[in-house]
């Protein structure tokens, strides 16, 4: 079977939707959330390199290169949160984020 | 290439940059507590930026067109200056009473100003990115600076998710728009948006950038972090989130609408009206209930932009003026406002509840006097600065045939009155419960009564200040 450029959308579609699934839906842990995070940026890394590969230009992968060096960056302020978070808290569940409401 | 000629152009966002790698440097290899120190070397940095913005172009664009200078970019960057400058400046003694005073938080305010720097100029999808991350990221931090706090690191944890959320999306409809056009240049995208019939996947992209962005602005469906967060947060960071990131965020809204998505505007008019009529909905009623003053001037926020966003929905330029007049009254009026909110402190505690300010007036006529022009500003009342504002935004929606949004924003306004007044009646009608603010602080003062004073004298300058947006064509 040939490979289309519309393969590779809805593989990043559906990566997409798992990792927007994967917040919405989970109820255990946060750090769950964090990698969900990561799976929303990748994804969107595949669309723009199988579309840099099609439009043959390179500005979606060097789009790509920023993403990833974004990504590392938020992981680490995702997880420095989270710790200071755990310090305060002793729990990293989904429902023990009920301090603020209203 | 960068030639040495056109390093003069990015003055603002260099010195910014620069003086935040040596404030950062200083603070980490100085052993003693010179906080001092180091918040007048951020003013200075930030007003010598703010004095270079007068020496660039109107219009230079620089950097394979990823970055360009327009007069409503210079005009926005004069601004965040501005408004960083003062909340740098009032929120020195809060910061020491809270025990806050770390070299951190003038090093991520700056990192985060030249992230809103970036943003504001940015003619590129890539630039766009980058610079929203390095705004929100430096945020993210900011609102978990109060380490031991339970709340604060919620509200930190609260806005990290939600904020990467609205990247991600943001990065998606990014790709979609590149999956069509081949390329991240708004240039590029702008004349393929003219020229191309409606395209499914281009306008997807569309939407899901407007609605990232849109989670930025706290405009409602996307509003729910936004009490949390500012409740969560101290309040001198909840005064930059309330004032700065909008303001970023309203010219990169402005700049995709009016640049790269011009071609498709019956896609995304309908998708502002809506989110301009929500948000006016859900913050004038959500607010009705708050007794907390910070979770009460987020909804107000979001009320505040949905007016804003009204401007947008008209699609015309002088639609878009009104809008920047009004986020010009918004944003001095908030921080008006919440100068007063830092300054509410008894004993060792800050107040930020309604019942702790009732009967302020008759401890401290002048203080509430002010307080009271700044709320009754806000609420739309002539003839004070908020009251223009509306007018301008609602005539440029009539003059639009969009009656609809007119009338919706009047009758919101009506409805948000009624918790400022509140607030207004707790200060001159209720009981003295004590004595609040025995020792104010001068500078938070010197701002409240700044901004007081510049709603109050609105109809002295507006003329001058409406010819001036006047030349800020998009």
């Amino acid at each position: 079977m040939q490979i289309e450029p519309t393969h590779f959308t809805i593989l990043s579609a559906l990566l997409f939707s798992i990792g927007m699934l994967g917040i919405f839906l989970n109820r255990r842990s946060i750090i769950i959330i964090l990698m969900s995070i990561e799976l929303l940026l990748l994804s969107v890394n595949i669309n723009l390199v199988a579309f840099s590969a099609i439009h043959e230009n390179i500005t979606g992968q060097i789009f790509t290169m920023f993403v990833l060096t974004v990504a590392a960056a938020e992981a680490a302020i995702g997880l420095a949160i989270l710790v200071v978070f755990f310090r305060n808290k002793g729990s990293i569940k989904v429902e023990d984020t009920e301090q603020l409401k209203g | 290439m960068l030639h040495l000629s056109q390093i003069s152009f990015i003055l603002p966002e260099l010195i910014i940059f620069l003086s935040g790698i040596f404030i950062l440097i200083y603070g980490a290899f100085s052993k003693t507590d010179n906080f001092s120190n180091i918040n007048i070397l951020a003013l200075m940095a930030i007003l010598i930026a703010g004095l270079s913005v007068f020496f660039i172009d109107d219009y230079k664009s620089l950097f394979n067109n990823a970055f360009v200078i327009t007069p409503l970019a210079k005009y926005i960057k004069l601004l965040v200056l501005i408004i960083s400058f003062l909340a740098i400046y009032i929120s020195y003694n809060y910061l020491s009473h809270n025990e806050l005073k770390v070299f951190e938080y003038p090093v991520l305010l700056i990192f985060s100003v030249l992230g809103m720097l970036i943003m504001i100029s940015s003619n590129d999808l890539i630039m766009l990115y980058i610079s929203i991350e390095l705004q929100s990221l430096s945020l993210y931090v900011l609102v978990a600076l109060r380490r031991r706090s339970i709340k604060a690191s919620e509200a930190a944890l609260k806005y990290f998710i939600l904020g990467s959320i609205a990247s991600a999306i943001i990065l998606y409809g990014a790709s979609m728009i590149y999956s069509v056009t081949g390329a991240t240049n708004y240039n590029i995208i702008s004349a393929y948006s003219k020229i191309s019939d409606e395209n499914i996947i281009f306008s997807f992209g569309i939407i899901l950038i407007l609605s990232g962005i849109a989670f930025k602005l706290s405009a409602a469906p996307f509003h729910m972090w936004t009490p949390d967060v500012y409740e969560g947060s101290p309040s001198s960071v909840t005064t930059i989130l309330v004032t700065l990131p909008k303001l970023a965020a309203l010219t990169v809204l402005i700049n995709l609408l009016f640049k790269p998505f011009i071609g498709q505007v019956e896609v995304w008019q309908p998708i502002i009206i809506i989110i301009s009529v929500l948000s006016m909905a859900v913050g004038s009623i959500s607010a009705l209930k708050q007794e907390n003053l910070k979770r009460l001037f987020a909804f107000s926020t979001i009320a505040n932009i949905g007016y804003v966003l009204i401007g947008l929905a008209c699609v015309n330029e002088d639609a878009v003026q009104s809008s920047l007049l009004y986020i010009f009254v918004y944003t001095f009026g908030v921080l008006g406002v919440f100068s007063f909110i830092m300054m509410l402190r008894r004993d060792d505690t800050q107040l930020v509840n309604i019942s702790d300010i009732s009967g302020m007036s008759k401890l401290n006529p002048i203080l509430s006097l002010f307080i009271a022009i700044l709320l009754l500003s806000m609420a739309g009342i002539p003839p004070f600065g908020g009251f223009f504002a509306k007018l301008y935004i609602f005539s440029a929606a009539i003059e639009s045939d969009l009656l609809f949004l007119a009338i919706s924003g009047v009758i919101f306004s009506v409805v948000s009155a009624y918790y400022y007044l509140k607030i207004i009646k707790a200060i001159y009608l209720d009981e003295v419960v004590e004595d609040i603010a025995s020792n104010l602080d001068k500078k938070q003062y010197l701002i409240i009564a700044f901004t007081s004073l510049l709603m109050l004298t609105f109809i002295f300058y507006a003329d001058e200040l409406i010819r001036f947006i006047n030349f800020i064509y998009i």
